[in-house]
């Protein structure tokens, strides 16, 4: 059995499930929904001060309650079930990467029903070249899926272990949320976006290799 | 099959563990008995290459645990633990079905180890669903289906009625009759007993024969 | 012992020559007196990172050879660093206030990625608070002080990455633009704080091998908790 055969059963598994539970689905996207709905309630209804503000209440709404889409309790094993995963994966980086997969594809159904909500509610400028937003918000998922997954690992069986990861998560993302609203805003102004795409690109690469690298003693320090 | 040399576990400030030699040949059934919170669960959890010990050498077909081998010897652990491993959302047969594809077991075996437990009208019920001694058939499947060489189960008795028991009979015969060996541990000893070759009581963290 | 004396004293001398020396400096021809901040402001930013750098040391050397003292370096150099990024903080706000007319500036990468790192230090302390096996908490403690290292580049170079308010980088390879006094006082400050930080450092580790040694002597047997239940008082 392959690395990448299992980590995609992993996959298929935390999605069915996150299926059934309809966790991200009926709650945390509906709440992210709701938070742009309340920011122009907060701040006034200025056209153009919506219009700026925009792309960046959506990432901070991203980054916010995408954290809590990779947080899900579907997501988060037993110790019991830990236990028997551990006995048949050939890997211990098969969980992390299977569960960052399942992760990604859920922040971007996140990403992708807050997006026309954000554009439609706050009328921002579209940048001529949009086409580098297919490429974002992907790669901004990506991190941020496997932040989640990451400080997820961390804090199970832990005392204080829900109310902590978050913390973690939110923070450790941070580099996520400068490298996609400093790419969005340079779309909008037209300028330079190479600077914060290859930030943003860089701390993907490092949060998968710390991911992959310190699966096995996580595994080892089960609680 | 498990060689246990001066094995001690300290965890949070308690020595769970200390000083435990075992040994347990192929085809022998052994039961580990003592009262709560003596450290039975852990002992199992060590010989299942889950934990590595604090102090001594575990040794577990033919694997030092904490080793790289030990994860090559994996497969062929079957665990039953005292909680049921199972995910709330999915299905009875949902959660055999993925366990098979992990271990590269033909999803035929589901259903039969479904039936064999007595579950197969129940395989479509999540998890969350069924009553304490159903998860707990369920678990057995799961070990009926991936034919362990070791079998280790904690509690094995625990929400049973008396056909489920018989199907823990039926695996304990089946897995020694494989040449395999079969490690159980409960706080009963009546329970385990007459289902082992020896019994052995753990008490204050190290072993002492019955 | 008597090294430890030594460190002691030698921190608590250059630390009043640095402030000396900050004290006596010119003002700054910009600046004026509000530029003495500066002579704590930077020491301690480079502490922080310095003391997330051993942090990641330590981390690092506990998921590779698993001896305590790794941990224990991993731990209080934490602690020390976000006592110093909390310092670096609030001296840049006193700073910022007159100079810039403003002690939080949004515009100011730096400033929010130092705020950001200090929280994912935070959470790092938070997260072995939560945690009472010394192993367990060993290792999941290293994975988070390995993974928040990756913050730390991101803040140092935040100021080249995106231009802003934040001074750039005084002192380059290619030379510096501060006075020859300016400099030397500063010299002097950030030896005087990488000299309290050592202090410091050992102070702490050594109050956290008591802690452990305190931890391991008051390990209890398991099952002993456990006694006889005495019937007679539940129907009494």
């Amino acid at each position: 059995m392959s690395f990448w055969r299992q980590a995609a059963i992993v996959t298929r598994r935390d999605l069915l499930a996150e299926g059934r539970s309809g966790e991200v689905w009926w709650v945390v996207l509906p709440f992210g929904l709701v938070s742009l709905f309340l920011i122009p309630v907060a701040v006034g209804s200025q056209r153009s001060l919506l219009a700026d503000i925009g792309p960046g209440m959506f990432w901070t709404v991203v980054l916010l309650f995408g954290m809590f889409v990779t947080l899900r309790r579907s997501a988060q094993a037993t110790p019991a079930e830990a236990d028997v995963l551990a006995l048949v994966v050939v890997d211990p980086a098969v969980v992390f990467v299977g569960r960052s997969i399942a992760s990604f594809a859920l922040v971007l159904v996140f990403q992708a029903v807050t997006a026309p909500a954000m554009v439609v509610l706050f009328g921002p400028d579209i940048p001529e070249r949009w086409g580098w937003l297919l490429l974002l918000g992907p790669l901004t998922a990506l991190g941020m899926a496997m932040t989640g997954t990451l400080a997820g690992g961390l804090v199970a069986g832990t005392r204080l272990g829900t109310t902590l990861a978050p913390l973690i998560a939110i923070s450790l993302s941070f580099p996520l949320l400068v490298g996609a609203s400093m790419t969005t805003s340079g779309l909008v102004a037209g300028t330079d976006i190479l600077a914060p795409l290859i930030l943003l690109t860089l701390v993907v690469v490092l949060v998968a290799i710390a991911g992959v690298l310190t699966a096995r003693p996580l595994e080892e320090s089960g609680a | 099959m498990i060689k246990l040399e001066g094995v001690g576990v300290t965890r949070s400030g308690t020595t769970i563990l200390h000083d435990v030699e075992l040994a347990v040949s192929a085809s022998e059934v052994v039961g580990i008995t003592g009262p709560n919170g003596t450290g039975k669960t852990t002992l199992l959890r060590v010989v299942a290459t889950l934990l590595i010990p604090t102090v001594g050498t575990a040794t577990v077909l033919d694997a030092t645990v904490g080793s790289p081998q030990a994860r090559r010897v994996r497969p062929a652990i079957g665990l039953v633990g005292h909680q049921p491993a199972l995910s709330p959302n999915l299905t009875l047969r949902e959660q055999l079905a993925f366990h098979a594809a992990l271990a590269g077991i033909e999803p035929e075996r589901v259903d039969r180890a479904l039936k064999a437990v007595g579950l197969h009208g129940a395989g479509d019920r999540r998890a969350s669903a069924v009553s304490a001694g159903m998860a707990r058939r369920a678990d057995l499947a799961r070990v009926v289906m991936t034919k362990p060489t070791l079998l280790l189960l904690d509690e094995p008795d625990a929400s049973l009625d008396s056909d489920a028991t018989e199907v823990i009979d039926a695996l304990i015969g089946s897995v020694t009759g494989r040449g395999g060996a079969v490690l159980m541990v409960s706080h009963d000893p009546e329970r385990v007993e007459h289902r082992c070759d020896r019994a052995i009581r753990l008490v204050d963290g190290t072993l002492e024969a019955a | 012992m008597i090294a430890q004396r030594i460190l002691d004293w030698l921190a608590g001398i250059a630390i009043l020559a640095g402030a000396w020396l900050a004290l006596t400096v010119p003002p700054d021809a910009v600046q004026g007196v509000y530029a003495r901040v500066f002579h704590v402001h930077v020491p301690s930013a480079w502490l922080a990172f310095l003391a997330f750098g051993v942090t990641l040391v330590g981390s690092l050397g506990w998921l590779v050879a698993k001896r305590p003292w790794f941990d224990r370096l991993a731990h209080s150099s934490a602690e020390i660093g976000v006592f110093f990024t909390g310092l670096a903080i609030i001296t840049g706000m006193i700073w910022g206030y007159p100079v810039w007319g403003v002690a939080w500036d949004w515009g100011d990468a730096r400033l929010m990625a130092t705020a950001v790192m200090f929280f994912v230090y935070v959470a790092y302390l938070a997260l072995r608070r939560t945690i009472d096996d010394p192993d367990v908490r060993a290792t999941r403690s290293a994975v988070l002080g390995t993974a928040a290292f990756v913050l730390v580049p991101v803040v140092y170079f935040s100021t080249i990455l995106w231009r802003t308010l934040h001074q750039g980088m005084t002192i380059r390879p290619d030379g510096t633009d501060m006075g020859p006094e300016m400099l030397t006082a500063f010299l002097v400050n950030l030896l005087a704080f990488t000299i309290l930080y050592l202090a410091f450092l050992t102070h702490r580790m050594r109050i956290a091998r008591m802690e452990d040694e305190a931890a391991a002597r008051a390990t209890r047997t398991a099952g002993t908790a456990v006694e006889a239940p005495d019937l007679g008082l539940i129907d009494g």
